[in-house]
C-alpha cells in the first residue's frame, strides 16, 4: 500500500479529531498520491509561482524564470468552474452501526467534509444537507472560503438520531436545491427501496446529477456473528434472539437482494452508485467524484 | 502444682487426639453411610444428573450477547424463513445431548468407572483385585538389585495403588502355597487367602503393610494350580463383581507345561469375564546348583562300621559349574538322656569335604562319601553348597538309623553244610556290624512276619519244602520289604518250588525249576564257569581281568525251565549265568512287594561249587546282604509342607510329644504335640505336625532340616526319632519360560504380559463387551452428530 493509501485507512484518519483537518488531511493525501493531475491543462489558469520542490513536475517548471533569475519555479493553476455540488449525508440512527475505526456516520460524515473541501478548493460551489426522517440542517450551495466550516460544523453538531425516511427527505432537497447541479447521496439506504428509488429518480428528473455512496459496515456485508444473540434493532425496538450462523445465510441473501435492487434502480436512472464499506480507505469516494465530474466536463 | 498441670496437658492432648480419632471415624463412617444411600436419594441424584443437559442447554438459550444492528430487516426476513427449522434443530441438539449423556452414563456404569459407586448402581459392578503371588522358593532367586519376591512386593503395592484410585474396590491375596481352602470349599462366604474380599478404603493400605510385612518366600515347590483353581471358582461365584486376576510370579518353563489345572483355571476366570494381568518379576536367568539327592548307599548301617553315602549336585544354570565344595557336617543323635529336648544340643561334626571338578549344565553328578558313627541311634547328615541364586536348595538333610549290628537270618538244615559258611563271610570279625543266626525251617513256620522283620534279610539254603505257614510268613515279610535269598542243592524239591514258591511267576522265587544240570569239565580253552553281569552285587568283580571270581568252578546247578527262559517275569533278572550261557542262569534277582529276592541256583557250601572258598564270596555275600536289605531301609523323603504323622505305641510312650522344628537361622523351637488313641487301632497313639485340613503345605513343616521327636517313655527314659525335611528341587529348575510360550498357551485366557517395571498402576479399563462397543461408537456418532448440529446451530465461533 502507498504511502498516501496508508494515511487514507480509516484506522488512520480516526486518529484526527477534527473533521476540518481530517477533509484536508484526505484531500491532500489524496491528490498528493496521484502521479497525475485528472484536469491537467483543462479550463485552468494561471494562479501564481512556486519554488520548486523536489517531486513537483517538470514539465510545471517556468524555464523562463529560471533563464532569468537562475532560480527553479513551478507554476500554479487555478480551475475555472462553475459546479453545484450538494451534499446529502443521512444521520440517521442506523448509522450509528459500526465496529470498525469509523462507524457509517463518522464514515459518511468525513467522506462529505472532504468532498466539500476538495470542491471548494477547485472553486465550486458546495452545499449540504443532514437528514434522518426529516431534513436536521441546511447549508446552501456556497464558494465561499467560510462554507467549509459551515458544513463541516452541521455534520459535527448531528449525531445520529431517529430513523430513515428517503424518499420524503429527496423531495425535500429538491426543493431546497432548485438549481441543476450535483448530488451526493452519503447514506446506508436502510428503509423502503421504493421510496428511496423514487426519491433519487425524482432527484435525476430535476435534473442534478446524483452520485449515491453507499455506506456500510463490514459486518453488515459479511454478517460475521456467532453464538447465541440478542440483535436489538438501532431505529426500533425491535429484538431478536437467535444464532445468527443459522440465519446468515438467508441474511445475506436479503442483503444481496437489497443491493442488486438498488444498484439496477440507480443504473436504470443513470445514478452513479458506489458501495463503500467503513473499511475501505476514505480516497474511494474522492476518486469516484472525480470520475464522475471528468465524465461530466467531458458531457 | 506443677505435676498437677503437666498431668492435666497430658490428658488434654489424650482428649484431643481421641476427639480427632472420632472425627476421623465419623467421616470414614459417612463416607461408607453415603453410598449405602437409599434408592430414592440415588434416583433424585440421577434424574438430576438427566436434567443437567437440559439446563444447559437452556441456560445456553438464555445466555446471549446483545447487539445493536442496524440492518434489522433483513435479520427479520431471515429469521422468518428459517424459523422452523432453527428450532428443529435447537430441538434435535437438545435430545442428542441428552441421548450422549445417557449414553455416556450407561457406558461408564459398564466400561469407564467400573468401580464407581455411581456405575455401580446404574448395573456397573465393583471390581474386585484378585493377586495370586508366587512364593514358591525360585522367587528368591536374587541379582544385585534384590530377588524376584522383592519385586513381587513392590508390585503388590503399586495393585493396591491402583485399587485405592477408585471406590468401591476389593481385593483378595492368595499365595500360591496358601490357597487354604481346597476348590471344593472355596466360596464366596470361606476365606481363601492372606487377604479376602477385603473393602479397599482408607485403612486399607496399613492392612496390606502389615501383610507384606509377614510376607516372605516359603520353601515350598508350590504352584499355580491349586490357587488359580480357587480363584476361578470365586470369580464365578461373583457374578456380580468384576474381576482383575494379577499372576505375579517368575514364570519358570517346568510350571509352563500344555493342559495343566492352572490353564484351565484361568481360561475359566477369562470365561467368568475377569481380565488377566501377568506380571513377570525375574528379569534373567542365574545360576543355580542344586543338592537334590542325599541317602546312605549301603544297608549295613551300624555303629562302628563305615557307611556310604551318596550326594547328587544338579546344575540348573545354563552355564558349566566348575570347582564345586559340597561341605558335609554329621549331626549326631541328640542325648535323649537330656532333661529337656532343648538342653539335648548334638555339636555338630564336620567331615571332609566333597569336591566336583565340573558339572555340565543340565547334568547331575553323583559322588559317594563314607560317614562312620560310634553310637546307636537315628544320627543326621547335612550336605551344603555355596550360597548362589537361590539358597534353599543348596542344602539337604538326611536321617540316618545306625544299629548295634544288623541281624541276618539263614536258614539250613540241621547239618548247616551252607550255613556255616555263609555266617563265616557276612561275619569274619566284628568290623561288618553283621549278626548272622543260623535256624532250621522249623524257625519260619514258628515265628511270623513281626519276629522276622528284624532281620534284615534271610538266606535259606538248600532246604527241601517248607510248611506253608513258614511259605506265608516268608512272603509276608517280603512283602513288607524284606529281602530273601535262596541257595539251592541236592535237596531242593523242584516241584515244590515251582508250586509254592514260585507260583507261576506271583510268588517269592523268581525262577521257575526243571532239573539239575551238571556242568561239563572243560579240557580246552577253559571259561570262567560263573559269569557275571552289571549288578550291585557284583560290583567289585565286574570289568576286572583275571578276577579271582573266574577261579570259581561250578559243578552243578538247576537249570530254569524252557518256558521260563523263553518268556521270563518281569520282576526276574539274571545277573550271572554259567560260563555266559543264557539257558544256564546261575543267579537271579527279582522282587516281591517291597522287598527283594534273589535265586542262586547253586550250593552255598561246597556241595556244587568252590566258591566259598574264593576270596570273592565275602564280598559278594555282603553285597548281596546289603541289596537284600535295601528294600528294608525305605528312606522316607520328606517334603518341606508335608504333614508329618506320629505313630507310636501307647504302651511304650506317653501321649504328649515335643518336636524340634528348625527356623530360620538355625533356631529350633519347641512344638508341643498331643497324641490321640486311634479308634480302630487299640494300643495306637497318633498325631500329627501340620493337620490342617485340606491345606497343601503346612506351615509347622515349613523349614528343611531335621526335626526332632521327643517321646517321653513310660519307664522314664526320653527317645527321640529324627525326621529329615527337604525342599523338593523340582523348583531348582529356574529356566525361564518364554513369553511367547506363555501367551499361546494362555491365548484363550487373553493375559496382558508385562515385566514388574512396565506395570502400570493406572487402572487398566476392561475391555468392552461387543454391547458396549457398539454403545462407544453410537456415542461417538452421537458426539459427531451433535457437534455438527451444534456448528449449524451457531454454538461454536
Amino acid at each position: 500500500m502507498p504511502d498516501s493509501k496508508r494515511y487514507l485507512h480509516p484506522d488512520a484518519i480516526k486518529r484526527i479529531a477534527r473533521l476540518d483537518l481530517r477533509a484536508q488531511h484526505i484531500v491532500e493525501g489524496f491528490l498528493s498520491g496521484m502521479h497525475r493531475s485528472p484536469h491537467f491543462g483543462q479550463s485552468v489558469e494561471f494562479l501564481q509561482h512556486r519554488e520548486y520542490t523536489p517531486g513537483d513536475d517538470l514539465r510545471h517548471v517556468d524555464w523562463q524564470v529560471w533563464a532569468r533569475q537562475d532560480r527553479l519555479y513551478v507554476k500554479q493553476f487555478e480551475e475555472d468552474t462553475n459546479m453545484r455540488v450538494n451534499l446529502l449525508v443521512d444521520v440517521s440512527k442506523s448509522m450509528k452501526y459500526g465496529t470498525g475505526a469509523l462507524n457509517k456516520f463518522d464514515y459518511g460524515a468525513t467522506v462529505a467534509a472532504s468532498l466539500a473541501f476538495l470542491i471548494l478548493k477547485q472553486q465550486d460551489a458546495v452545499g449540504c444537507m443532514t437528514f434522518d426522517d426529516q431534513v436536521r440542517a441546511r447549508i446552501p450551495t456556497l464558494s465561499k472560503k467560510t462554507q467549509l466550516n459551515s458544513i463541516i460544523e452541521s455534520l459535527s453538531s448531528e449525531s445520529p438520531e431517529n430513523k430513515t425516511d428517503l424518499a420524503d427527505i429527496f423531495v425535500k432537497a429538491a426543493e431546497t436545491y432548485p438549481r441543476r447541479g450535483m448530488m451526493i447521496v452519503i447514506s446506508d439506504l436502510f428503509g423502503d427501496v421504493e421510496a428511496t428509488l423514487k426519491g433519487l429518480r425524482l432527484l435525476r428528473q430535476r435534473g442534478h446529477d446524483v452520485l449515491v455512496f453507499h455506506i456500510l459496515d463490514d459486518d453488515e456485508i459479511e454478517f460475521p456473528f456467532s453464538g447465541s444473540t440478542r440483535f436489538k434493532d438501532l431505529e426500533s425496538d425491535t429484538r431478536l434472539n437467535c444464532n445468527p450462523k443459522s440465519l446468515r445465510e438467508g441474511y445475506l441473501e436479503a442483503l444481496n437482494e437489497f443491493l442488486t435492487e438498488v444498484r439496477r434502480g440507480c443504473a436504470k436512472s443513470s445514478i452513479d452508485y458506489q458501495l463503500i464499506k467503513t473499511s475501505d480507505p476514505l480516497d474511494a469516494a474522492l476518486a469516484q467524484f472525480l470520475s464522475n465530474r471528468m465524465a461530466r466536463r467531458r458531457k | 502444682m506443677q505435676l498437677w498441670r503437666s498431668s492435666l496437658a497430658i490428658e488434654w492432648q489424650d482428649a484431643e487426639s481421641d476427639f480427632d480419632l472420632d472425627l476421623e471415624f465419623e467421616f470414614e463412617k459417612m463416607i461408607n453411610n453415603l453410598f449405602t444411600m437409599s434408592p430414592a436419594i440415588w434416583a433424585a441424584i440421577i434424574a438430576g444428573l438427566i436434567a443437567l443437559p437440559l439446563l444447559i442447554h437452556l441456560i445456553n438459550l438464555v445466555r446471549h450477547k446483545t447487539v445493536e444492528w442496524a440492518a434489522m430487516e433483513f435479520l427479520l426476513k431471515s429469521h422468518k424463513k428459517n424459523r422452523n427449522w432453527v428450532w428443529l434443530k435447537q430441538l434435535i441438539l437438545m435430545l442428542s445431548r441428552v441421548a450422549a449423556f445417557l449414553l455416556a452414563l450407561f457406558m461408564l456404569s459398564q466400561v469407564g468407572c467400573e468401580e464407581d459407586r455411581i456405575a455401580a448402581l446404574l448395573g456397573g459392578r465393583s471390581t474386585h483385585h484378585y493377586v495370586l503371588l508366587d512364593d514358591s522358593f525360585s522367587m528368591s532367586d536374587r541379582d544385585n538389585e534384590g530377588s524376584a519376591f522383592d519385586r513381587a512386593r513392590s508390585t503388590l503395592s503399586m495393585i493396591v495403588d491402583r485399587a485405592r484410585s477408585r471406590q468401591n474396590q476389593r481385593f483378595t491375596l492368595v499365595r500360591y502355597s496358601q490357597p487354604a481352602q481346597s476348590v471344593e470349599n472355596a466360596s464366596a462366604d470361606h476365606s481363601v487367602g492372606d487377604i479376602d474380599n477385603e473393602l479397599v478404603d482408607n485403612l486399607f493400605q496399613q492392612r496390606i503393610e502389615d501383610a507384606k510385612a509377614q510376607l516372605s518366600v516359603s520353601n515350598f515347590a508350590a504352584t499355580l494350580d491349586e490357587s488359580a483353581q480357587s480363584v476361578a471358582h470365586l470369580v464365578k461365584q461373583r457374578v456380580d463383581q468384576n474381576a482383575i486376576v494379577y499372576l505375579i510370579s517368575d514364570f519358570r518353563a517346568k510350571d509352563w507345561v500344555a493342559s495343566s489345572p492352572a490353564q484351565s483355571a484361568l481360561e475359566e476366570i477369562r470365561e467368568a469375564g475377569g481380565a488377566i494381568e501377568l506380571i513377570h518379576c525375574a528379569p534373567a536367568q542365574h545360576a543355580n546348583l542344586a543338592i537334590t539327592n542325599l541317602v546312605p548307599s549301603g544297608s549295613v548301617r551300624v555303629a562302628e562300621s563305615p557307611l556310604m553315602m551318596q550326594v547328587d549336585v544338579t546344575n540348573f544354570s545354563e552355564t558349566v559349574a566348575e570347582k564345586i565344595q559340597i561341605k558335609i557336617e554329621a549331626l549326631p543323635y541328640p542325648d535323649s538322656t537330656a532333661t529337656s529336648p532343648a538342653d539335648a544340643v548334638a555339636t555338630p561334626e564336620d567331615l571332609p569335604a566333597v569336591f566336583v571338578e565340573e558339572i555340565l549344565p543340565g547334568e547331575t553328578q553323583t559322588r559317594y562319601f563314607p560317614i562312620y558313627f560310634r553310637s546307636v541311634g537315628k544320627h543326621a547328615v547335612k550336605a551344603e553348597l555355596a550360597n548362589d541364586a537361590i539358597e534353599a536348595d543348596n542344602v539337604r538333610h538326611c536321617v540316618v538309623e545306625i544299629a548295634s549290628n544288623v541281624n541276618v537270618l539263614i536258614v539250613d538244615e540241621a547239618d548247616q553244610i551252607h550255613g556255616g559258611y555263609l555266617a563265616l563271610a557276612l561275619s569274619p570279625n566284628l568290623m561288618t556290624g553283621i549278626r548272622p543266626e543260623i535256624r532250621t525251617k522249623d524257625f519260619l513256620r514258628d515265628n511270623d512276619e513281626t519276629i522276622l522283620r528284624k532281620f534284615d534279610a534271610i538266606i535259606v539254603c538248600d532246604i527241601d519244602q517248607l510248611d506253608e505257614s513258614a511259605v506265608r510268613h516268608l512272603e509276608n515279610y517280603v512283602q513288607q520289604g524284606g529281602g530273601l535269598a535262596f541257595f539251592l542243592g541236592p535237596r531242593a524239591s523242584i516241584p515244590f518250588y515251582n508250586a509254592a514258591l514260585y507260583k507261576s511267576g506271583e510268588g517269592i522265587f523268581p525262577v521257575q525249576l526243571r532239573e539239575k544240570y551238571d556242568v561239563p569239565e572243560q579240557l580246552e580253552n577253559p571259561v570262567p564257569d560263573i559269569a557275571p553281569r552289571e549288578h550291585p552285587i557284583f560290583a567289585p568283580v565286574i570289568g576286572l581281568k583275571n578276577s579271582l571270581l573266574d577261579l570259581v568252578q561250578v559243578k552243578s546247578v538247576i537249570t530254569p525251565t524252557l518256558e521260563w527262559l523263553t518268556e521270563p517275569p518281569a520282576q526276574a533278572n539274571v545277573i550271572a549265568t554259567v560260563r555266559g550261557d543264557e539257558k544256564i542262569p546261575l543267579a537271579v534277582a527279582g522282587r516281591f512287594g517291597e522287598g527283594n529276592t534273589m535265586a542262586f541256583l547253586t550250593t552255598a557250601g561246597p556241595v556244587w561249587n568252590n566258591w566259598m572258598r574264593n576270596a570273592t564270596f565275602p564280598p559278594i555275600l555282603l553285597l548281596l546282604e546289603d541289596f537284600l536289605a535295601s528294600g528294608h531301609y525305605r528312606d522316607a523323603t520328606n517334603m518341606v509342607g508335608d504333614s508329618l504323622t506320629i505313630e507310636k505305641d501307647s504302651r511304650q510312650v506317653a501321649s504328649d510329644v515335643t518336636v524340634l522344628i528348625p527356623g530360620v537361622d538355625g533356631e529350633r523351637q519347641e512344638f508341643p504335640i498331643q497324641l490321640k488313641p486311634v479308634a480302630d487301632e487299640p494300643g495306637i497313639l497318633r498325631g500329627a505336625l501340620g493337620e490342617i485340613a485340606g491345606a497343601r503345605f503346612h506351615d509347622s513343616t515349613a523349614h528343611s532340616g531335621i526335626y526332632d521327636v521327643w517321646f517321653r517313655q513310660l519307664d522314664a527314659t526320653r527317645s527321640v526319632d529324627r525326621i529329615a525335611m527337604n525342599v523338593d528341587c523340582s523348583e531348582s529348575e529356574i529356566s525361564l519360560a518364554k513369553r511367547a510360550r506363555v501367551l499361546t498357551l494362555l491365548e484363550k485366557a487373553n493375559p496382558v504380559l508385562v515385566d514388574w517395571d512396565q506395570f502400570n498402576p493406572e487402572p487398566k479399563q476392561k475391555p468392552a463387551s461387543s454391547l458396549n462397543r457398539l454403545f462407544l461408537l453410537l456415542l461417538i456418532g452421537l458426539l459427531v452428530g451433535e457437534q455438527v448440529l451444534a456448528y449449524s446451530a451457531s454454538y461454536h465461533k
